[in-house]
């Protein structure tokens, strides 16, 4: 779809319209409550891990560029940082584009600062390793078996290559966690890593691990905006459903339906498979 | 500078046959980015910060406004209509829908911001340009140390810098001399190769994962267990086999293997996929609108800049 018709549109404000009533009345102090999510639980168990084995982190964002999962990933990242920085523990990060490493190697210095360790910041552990997918996979499995890494990361957007990370995190015996909004990867890292973090948890993320009011706000926001989806799917099943039987089959005008339901019914199915810009 | 070296080095830049005009335009487009970098790092501290959320909203507005207003096909099709739906929508919205209906230079699916799409991209891909040296840069420090402290990678580390200049080397036989055999034989012959050397060894992958995923654990474990044995078994010759004796219509042969396969895929595993979108989908809004308005916090997105 290049452009929106009446009823995204129309859907797309209300969703908008919720998430930002929900940052609005968190920032005002409202009191939220958000569900325990355990693969982001999982992040302190696996720099503990890491930090009592005297072992390095790997952190990969994946391997495309600069976008709302990039962005995402740095947030996640910057905890994961200011988490080992604490226990003085090293976080290797394997980059696969320019312009994420550049953000990436910011989030690190300032993560380090912050937890008043400054020193322990060292520019060789952000690395750009190469911008095609399976010289970065092959170069990441090399970081990952020279080091002997005790936790594994994976937050990004990932293809082919999320096997073969999570597999050789496996061998070396790390601690894995895992999230990405690319559906189709899903399997690979469930079925190799400890921890999955599945569909929107990803972008709970920055949330759940900051408790920040502005974005705890966010999150319950997107909780209401998939409760109105669900009442569109809801409503759109039954309507066409229901217009389908009344309208086009024998039972329905037996039952009478035609004559007592679709009109109403037409006009909900009609919202839903509104012509562009009809 | 000799005329020799001069004009490999002017076709060096080139990218279209007038390769002057080129050259002059690269260099002023480094020099503009230079400057402009320059420029923001000159910024005092306390302007540097509105300057960016300014231009995160001005960008965010954009893409929102170019993807919400209508086509020109949608307008046309509004204002030709005698529905009282779309009469309404003419009477409201015809001082906007009129002039964009009749606008020549508009392809039926552009509205008047997507004419500036390509060269707002284009200027987006410009900026990741100029970070990409910084990722080279990166790459050439860190194995360059390797081989000077003679670390345990250093001999991988070397061959770091003899793919470099050997791609380069080959890249500049092939451009300037014609001689495009060392340049394939360094592409098609041995990246390609190597790269889907990487990749079939996701087969031996899948198989270690899927032993390990296949164990039978919990209750989970043996639904997802025996769902993948349908699927598999849907797949293959075997499968239809088994349940051949079944008919091919009716009700009964809604139990034939494939069939049932089929069902799953397409039943309960695409609605699983798909409400899992709804959620990514409502995610990926939330942070985009955190980002466009400028109140995403933590990590660098709160820090002076």
């Amino acid at each position: 779809m290049k452009h929106a018709n009446l009823s995204v549109a129309l859907i797309e404000f209300i969703l908008c319209f919720l998430i930002l009533y929900k940052i609005v009345s968190a920032r005002r102090g409202a009191e939220l409550f958000i569900r325990k999510i355990p693969g982001l639980q999982a992040i302190d168990e696996a720099v503990g891990r890491a930090t009592e084995m005297g072992r390095a982190i790997f952190y990969s964002p994946g391997i495309q560029g600069l976008n709302i999962v990039g962005l995402q990933s740095m947030s996640i990242l910057s905890h994961i940082l200011r988490l080992a920085a604490k226990f003085r523990t090293r976080v290797i990060v394997a980059l696969a584009d320019a312009v994420l490493f550049t953000i990436a190697q910011e989030v690190a210095r300032e993560a380090y600062t912050h937890e008043g360790t400054p020193e322990l910041y060292e520019p060789q552990d952000i690395q750009f390793l190469s911008d095609q997918q399976f010289a970065y996979a092959s170069a990441s499995v090399g970081v990952m078996t020279r080091e002997r890494v005790a936790s594994c990361f994976y937050f990004g957007n990932f293809f082919a290559e999320s096997l073969i990370l999570a597999e050789t995190g496996h061998h070396v015996g790390a601690i894995q966690v895992a999230g990405t909004p690319e559906t189709a990867q899903l399997p690979f890292f469930i079925a190799a890593c400890d921890y999955t973090i599945i569909g929107d948890e990803y972008y709970a993320g920055s949330a759940y691990l900051s408790k920040e009011p502005t974005l705890l706000g966010s999150l319950v926001g997107q909780d209401w905006a998939k409760l109105v989806l669900i009442a569109c799917v809801v409503l759109g099943v039954i309507s066409v459903t229901v217009a389908g039987i009344s309208g086009g089959t024998a039972l329905g005008a037996q039952l009478g339906l035609d004559r007592h339901w679709p009109a109403a019914l037409l006009k909900v199915v009609e919202f839903f498979s509104l012509p562009v810009g009809g | 500078m000799s005329t020799g070296l001069a004009l490999p080095l002017g076709a060096f830049f080139q990218a279209q046959p007038n390769h002057k005009l080129n050259a002059l335009y690269i260099a002023g487009c480094l020099f503009a980015g230079g400057l402009f970098i320059a420029l923001l790092t000159q910024t005092p501290k306390r302007f540097r910060k509105p300057l960016i959320v300014s231009a995160t909203f001005i960008a965010g507005l954009y893409f929102s406004l170019e993807f919400l207003l209508p086509p020109k096909a949608t307008a046309e099709t509004v204002l030709a209509s005698h529905s009282p739906w779309n009469r309404t929508m003419s009477a409201l919205f015809g001082w906007f829908l009129r002039p964009l209906a009749s606008n020549s230079r508009l392809a039926p699916d552009e509205n008047w911001l997507s004419l500036y799409l390509e060269n707002v991209n284009t200027v987006w891909q410009v900026i990741g340009a100029f970070t990409f040296a910084l990722g080279l840069w990166n790459l050439i420090h860190l194995h360059f140390r390797n081989v000077v402290h003679v670390t345990k990678g250093a001999f991988a580390s070397s061959f770091f810098f003899l793919g470099l200049a050997f791609m380069i080397f080959a890249g500049y036989l092939k451009q300037f001399s014609g001689i495009p055999d060392l340049f394939a034989f360094a592409t098609s012959g041995l990246f390609f190769q190597l790269d889907a050397a990487m990749f079939s060894l996701i087969a031996f992958f899948i198989i270690s994962a899927a032993y390990r995923a296949f164990r039978i654990r919990s209750f989970e474990a043996s639904i997802m267990m025996a769902a993948a044995l349908l699927v598999m078994l849907s797949q293959i010759p075997v499968g239809a086999w088994l349940t051949s004796w079944l008919p091919d219509h009716g009700l009964l042969s809604n139990l034939r293997i494939e069939r049932v396969g089929q069902w799953v895929l397409r039943q309960p595993n695409a609605a699983a996929q798909r409400g899992i979108n709804f959620g990514l989908a409502v995610g990926m809004l939330a942070t985009g609108l955190r980002i466009w308005l400028s109140l995403e916090r933590g990590s660098y997105f709160e820090r002076d800049v």
